[in-house]
């Protein structure tokens, strides 16, 4: 039901109709229930992520020790050429998400998978 | 800039916990949701095509996170180095057994990569959720941004910690005061006194009472 709430505030609902392109075996309460749970763990880990920012690694000898993401980040041109590739692995990455969402997408059979015979 | 990237990979590395979280379930859960070979199949059947997709995002993650901070990188790993082999033992474990384990029509072998599937799972997400509190607990980095933990000292939370202890309300240096300057020092001095298997039990009892009422 929160996550349902969850699902409805956020203005996902129009994003659920394009489940059919990741999930289609899922609709209806299933697909909501579904996504509201993974946004749910999503909203959880980005606030902490968000809270504990820009300390990276907490020191419990000294605060001054602790790693922040200024002091640990590579030289801004590492930056700069990570800002190239990154995107082409992004997109390489999701690319992979499709396609193997839409291979097997459905309902679980046993005949179908690639891991062999009982 | 920084901040954007702290986004990014941080953003890799909840893709991953979300995508992957459901296989450590179904892993974790196969011997109790799954009680016929065929039953147990098919849990493997809904994570076996998907698991490989999952783990890209934890190399993208752990890739973009050498590129764009290398320094917390060469901490973290060198502090935790055993709980990483760790964790990549039971990756690699977990990725034999479901693609090796069905391939042989014979129950001893499937039982037993099921053992090992069942097993990396549990270990894979008590890891990674002690990395987790790690992290916000902070661990004991010098000004040069070195750490050290053991993997686990006596599982309680107070004085030297390692990387297991989270566990309230066990009072073991007591005992060590008493028996020696380690477990080890206590299970063999124990061991050599008559009755010392009836009292090994009785404090196996203990531990599971005060266990069971932390986590109450």
């Amino acid at each position: 039901m929160v996550q349902s709430v969850l699902v409805d505030r956020i203005g996902c609902n129009r994003c659920l109709n394009y489940r059919a392109c990741f999930w289609p075996e899922l609709v209806g309460a299933n697909c909501e229930h579904f996504v509201g749970s993974n946004f749910l763990i999503v909203g959880l880990l980005a606030t902490g992520a968000a809270a504990i920012f820009p300390v990276m690694l907490h020191s419990t000898l000294a605060p001054e020790n602790s790693l922040t993401a200024y002091a640990v980040a590579s030289s801004p041109t590492t930056l700069l050429r990570a800002s190239f590739w990154w995107p082409i692995g992004f997109a390489l990455a999701v690319f992979y998400f499709v396609f193997i969402s839409r291979r097997y997408a459905g309902k679980v059979s046993v005949q179908r998978d690639t891991q062999g015979f009982y | 800039m920084i901040a954007i990237w702290y986004a990014v990979v941080s953003f890799m590395l909840i893709v991953y916990i979300v995508l992957d979280g459901r296989n450590f379930g179904a892993g974790m859960l196969q011997w109790f949701v799954a009680k016929t070979p065929e039953e147990r199949r098919q849990v493997i059947a809904a994570i076996g095509p998907l698991w490989t997709w999952h783990e890209v995002w934890l190399l993208g993650f752990g890739g973009t996170l050498i590129a764009i901070f290398p320094r917390l990188m060469a901490s973290a790993f060198a502090g935790y180095y055993l709980a990483l082999f760790l964790i990549l033992w039971c990756l690699i474990l977990r990725g034999i057994s479901l693609e090796v384990g069905g391939h042989i029509n014979d129950r001893l072998w499937q039982t037993y990569w099921d053992f090992i599937f069942v097993c990396s799972n549990f270990l894979l997400a008590i890891l990674f959720g002690a990395a987790a509190g790690n992290v916000a607990r902070g661990v004991p980095l010098n000004a040069d941004g070195n750490f050290s933990m053991a993997f686990f000292t006596d599982f309680n939370v107070r004085g030297h910690v390692g990387l297991l202890d989270w566990v309230h309300g066990i009072d073991c240096d007591s005992r060590r005061r008493n028996a020696g300057s380690s477990w080890r020092d206590v299970s063999h001095a124990q061991d050599r006194r008559p009755g010392a298997r009836s009292q090994r039990k009785t404090r196996r009892s203990i531990f599971g009472s005060r266990l069971s009422r932390c986590f109450s």
